[in-house]
């Protein structure tokens, strides 16, 4: 009985210590693709304004450029534009980037 | 053998005139030749004394003339644009994209880029003709045409790369997150993504651009001056700006000879220059009389 219990207690242990060490590794994982996830939103937030800046005032790749690619960039432009309402809070984004 | 004759110079200083004379002699000399401008402010029609044409016109044996009309080329742009953002983007199609493409085709740049992309089109779609002949717009607009190209490969090239680095940065997050992680159809993959393909297409387009300004055996800048310090001097800009981009005057032809004392041509004192006499009067029948002095040798 006590043989029983103890093996019982092992086995809980166990899959309590393996559920732990998932919840590390996802944790590992979150943290690890948020700084690249920032990262990609900044460079297409960068490719978004390089490519259509001509459209909004700024005056960078030839505008007839900027058109042909217009199509294609849904997912820049949204970035964009989530980054623009964001941009009176940087602090904060990055407060969070750095989990304080 | 040079085949492709670029008419460069001062507003005014007879590059229509000198251009129609090489087309007309090479078609006279039963050479098939091909004869365009893509000037906005075009006078073939005046030169030749008919009505105002569309489309490529058989205008003697062996000649072909075209007015570019930059105007149906940037509609047609648009037009394409319009179609692709409708199906694309859903919730345009409440929005009146062709207003908003009237704004957009009055941009700056827009008219050098749809003359850029003329440009490459007349010269693809008459490669089979023995000579082609285009008649540039004044210095202003042919300088902003002829740099176009090199300063749109500069962009493209830089994007391209920017566009590599993003790709690879989702293929990471959702390699690690899951396939789905950053929205359904996102592209991860270079050779899915539409975004490298129309930069891919733009960069050919340019490339072969360059490639047909910059090739000294296949195409010849002439430049076309008047015996006037003000022609003399805008031509040694022009010079100066295309060389930046490596693009080298073949000829010197220096128009109305006679009207007027020759100016000082230090600066082309090296280069091939060919006289034209100033004749009172210009009959179209001997046009391509003017072209004898020069003609032969440029072709060869």
């Amino acid at each position: 009985m006590i043989f029983l219990n103890k093996k019982m207690w092992l086995n809980r242990f166990w899959k309590a210590f393996c559920l732990r060490l998932k919840w590390l590794g996802e944790g590992f994982k979150r943290q690890s693709t948020e700084v690249l996830e920032k990262e990609l939103e900044e460079m297409e937030n960068g490719f978004a304004l390089l490519t259509l800046g001509s459209l909004v005032g700024l005056p960078i790749l030839p505008s007839y450029t900027s058109l042909s690619l217009l199509p294609y960039l849904e997912r820049e432009i949204l970035v964009m534009l989530i980054k623009s309402e964001r941009l009176d809070d940087k602090l904060a984004e990055w407060a969070d980037l750095a989990d304080i | 053998m040079k085949n492709i004759f670029f008419f460069l110079g001062k507003g005014g200083v007879g590059k229509t005139t000198l251009s129609a004379s090489l087309a007309y002699y090479l078609s006279k000399n039963k050479q098939k030749t091909y004869w365009a401008s893509i000037d906005p402010a075009h006078n073939i029609c005046d030169v030749i004394g008919c009505p105002p044409f569309s489309g490529a016109k058989e205008i003697e044996c062996d000649l072909l003339a075209e007015e570019i009309n930059v105007e149906h080329y940037l509609k047609q742009f648009l037009k394409e644009i319009t179609a692709q953002m409708k199906t694309i983007y859903s919730y345009f199609q409440i929005i009146n994209l062709d207003e908003m493409f009237e704004v957009i085709k009055n941009a700056p740049g827009m008219e050098e880029s749809a003359m850029m992309h003329a440009l490459k089109d007349i010269i693809d779609r008459h490669r089979d003709m023995d000579y082609l002949i285009i008649d540039t717009p004044p210095t202003g607009l042919m300088l902003k045409i002829f740099t176009l190209p090199f300063i749109t490969n500069i962009w493209l090239e830089r994007i391209k790369v920017w566009r590599h680095k993003i790709l690879d940065k989702r293929t990471t997050i959702t390699a690690i997150r899951g396939k789905d992680y950053l929205g359904k159809g996102i592209i991860t993959d270079a050779s899915k993504d539409k975004v490298l393909k129309e930069i891919g297409v733009q960069k050919a387009t340019v490339d072969s651009l360059i490639k047909i300004l910059t090739d000294t055996k296949k195409s010849c800048f002439i430049l076309v001056l008047n015996p006037d310090r003000l022609s003399l001097m805008e031509g040694i800009r022009i010079k100066k700006a295309l060389s930046v981009v490596n693009i080298h005057i073949g000829l010197l032809l220096m128009n109305k000879f006679g009207l007027t004392p020759l100016a000082n041509t230090e600066e082309f004192n090296h280069m091939p220059m060919k006289k034209v006499p100033f004749l009172k009067v210009l009959d179209k029948e001997k046009l391509y009389q003017l072209a004898d002095s020069w003609a032969e040798d440029i072709i060869k």
